[in-house]
């Protein structure tokens, strides 16, 4: 078993085998080997870990990647499982603190999860409703703006 | 900022991989939602990943002139800026790919009596496609971007491959060169049409084999082989580039010169019954070779044969003995042809 801490200081008591599909544990654990101390993870708080720990806990049984082949795969934002999908229905803070867990965490899957999640809400929307939805401010000059457009311009004779 | 938005608190590199699951359009609206999606979306790394994602995978060659680009891209020269970018050539090949589809709807518009496009050449140097269709007997020219077809007046007359048909003979088997189109009939005769020097168009035929049965497949010359000239050429007496192949439904090959229309050689396959369905050429014009309708690849070497000879080598599509061949490519790069079977095996 393995004891991880969360930056509010809450401890989560795990299988061995579910916090190494964190690359970052499964290095740490790697140098430090066996140990009763919890591993602090300053980054992460308890609600997020909670909710990364219940995906670990999913996928134990995943077949393990290849991590390293993972800018050669072919981008695919249709296959979500079903489960993943529904684990992924949270609110945008929480989905982006996850994204943010998982890279820190250094856990692949649930990263590329959590950008296949983000990717599907930004397509097919213009820039406007996208800066609405995530509620992003635009900081183009008018200059800037009119440069964007003409590059777009290509775009429109669809 | 406490207001700050959550999406903005994402690391640049979180931000790529989220971006690398867009197509084209929806990363080019990204690009417009703030400057540091700006920056993200104006880096080609990012646009090679929605390549990928689009395409599935990176292009053997790219469409887009290989020069590099003299200055990176900036607000003031980004208009100009084209070089290799991956967008350039993700941009390139949607508006090919539009290209062919609607070349195809204008074919159709051109033509009533055209079914489909059988053979498309795209003249890059030129700017023009050619788009040839087997049951409509006529090639024409069109626009790869828009695929409009060229309007016909008084200057280019050229516009239009046509075969000439008459009711006893169908167009069997077609080819296309971009100047040229190679026409099959099914009564065992080939025709070439192409332009004469003034513009017009002419069409003869080029070889007449009279044995009644219809042409399946027709080689055109290489263009390598101008370079290549090899011996055999001049041993039947025949310049480089001239050489046509053509296979029968009667199972023989055979081997012309495009500008006399001699019957230069006549090779003979497996068996009389078995039909020889596609004939492509290997390494320039050394090596001839046919599929046979129970999905054999038969090769001549013509350097070494001489006569109505055999085939030198003779390759079985394993487990796939009675399946048609329906493609058969040769790769100038490798010592190897690639071979498609109606059982939807490639080899």
């Amino acid at each position: 078993m393995v004891v991880l801490q969360s930056s509010d200081g809450k401890n989560f008591t795990v299988e061995r085998g579910v916090a190494i599909q964190s690359v970052l544990i499964k290095n740490l654990l790697e140098d430090i080997g066996e140990s009763d101390e919890p591993i602090p993870l300053p980054n992460v708080s308890s609600k997020v870990l909670e909710k990364v720990i219940e995906y670990c806990e999913y996928h134990v049984d995943d077949p393990s990647p290849i991590l390293d082949d993972l800018d050669e795969i072919p981008k695919r934002s249709d296959d979500i499982t079903p489960q993943d999908e529904n684990y992924m229905k949270v609110d945008q803070e929480l989905l982006f603190e996850i994204l943010l867990a998982a890279n820190y965490m250094d856990i692949k899957p649930l990263l590329e999860l959590g950008c296949k999640t983000v990717a599907n809400m930004i397509r097919n929307k213009t820039a406007q409703e996208i800066r609405t939805m995530f509620n992003i401010v635009d900081d183009f000059s008018p200059e800037e703006r009119e440069q964007i457009k003409k590059e777009n311009e290509w775009a429109e004779d669809h | 900022m406490s207001a700050e938005s959550g999406v903005m608190r994402l690391p640049v590199e979180v931000l790529c991989l989220v971006l690398a699951h867009l197509d084209a359009k929806s990363l080019q609206q990204a690009g417009g939602v703030c400057r540091s999606w700006w920056r993200i979306v104006s880096d080609d790394r990012s646009w090679r990943l929605a390549f990928q994602h689009t395409f599935t995978r990176l292009p053997y060659s790219r469409i887009t002139p290989t020069r590099m680009p003299s200055r990176p891209p900036s607000w003031t020269d980004s208009k100009t800026y084209r070089g290799t970018s991956w967008r350039q050539e993700f941009i390139d090949r949607l508006s090919l790919r539009r290209s062919w589809i609607s070349t195809q709807h204008k074919r159709l518009e051109f033509n009533v009596r055209a079914s489909s496009v059988d053979k498309l050449v795209v003249c890059e140097k030129h700017g023009w496609a050619l788009a040839v269709s087997r049951a409509g007997g006529a090639g024409v020219k069109c626009l790869p971007r828009t695929g409009k077809v060229f309007a016909r007046d008084a200057e280019s007359k050229d516009i239009v491959f046509a075969c000439e048909r008459d009711e006893e003979r169908r167009v069997s088997a077609v080819t296309t060169r971009i100047d040229r189109v190679f026409w099959g009939l099914d009564d065992g005769s080939t025709t070439v049409t192409h332009l004469t020097a003034h513009g017009a168009l002419k069409s003869r035929v080029v070889a007449r084999h009279g044995l009644g049965a219809p042409v399946l497949d027709v080689a055109g010359p290489m263009d390598a082989l101008a370079q290549r000239v090899p011996e055999w050429a001049a041993v039947y007496g025949i310049a480089a580039d001239d050489a046509a192949a053509s296979v029968t439904a009667d199972g023989r090959l055979y081997l012309w010169s495009t500008s006399t229309g001699d019957l230069v050689r006549v090779l003979q396959g497996t068996r009389p019954d078995v039909p020889l369905v596609k004939v492509t050429w290997a390494e320039g014009a050394r090596y001839v070779v046919a599929a046979t309708l129970d999905g054999r690849i038969l090769v001549w070497d013509l350097e070494q044969v001489s006569g109505p000879a055999p085939a030198m080598y003779v390759y079985s599509i394993p487990g796939d003995r009675q399946s048609p061949v329906v493609m058969l490519a040769g790769d100038p790069f490798s010592d190897s042809f690639i071979v498609a079977t109606e059982a939807n095996g490639v080899y």
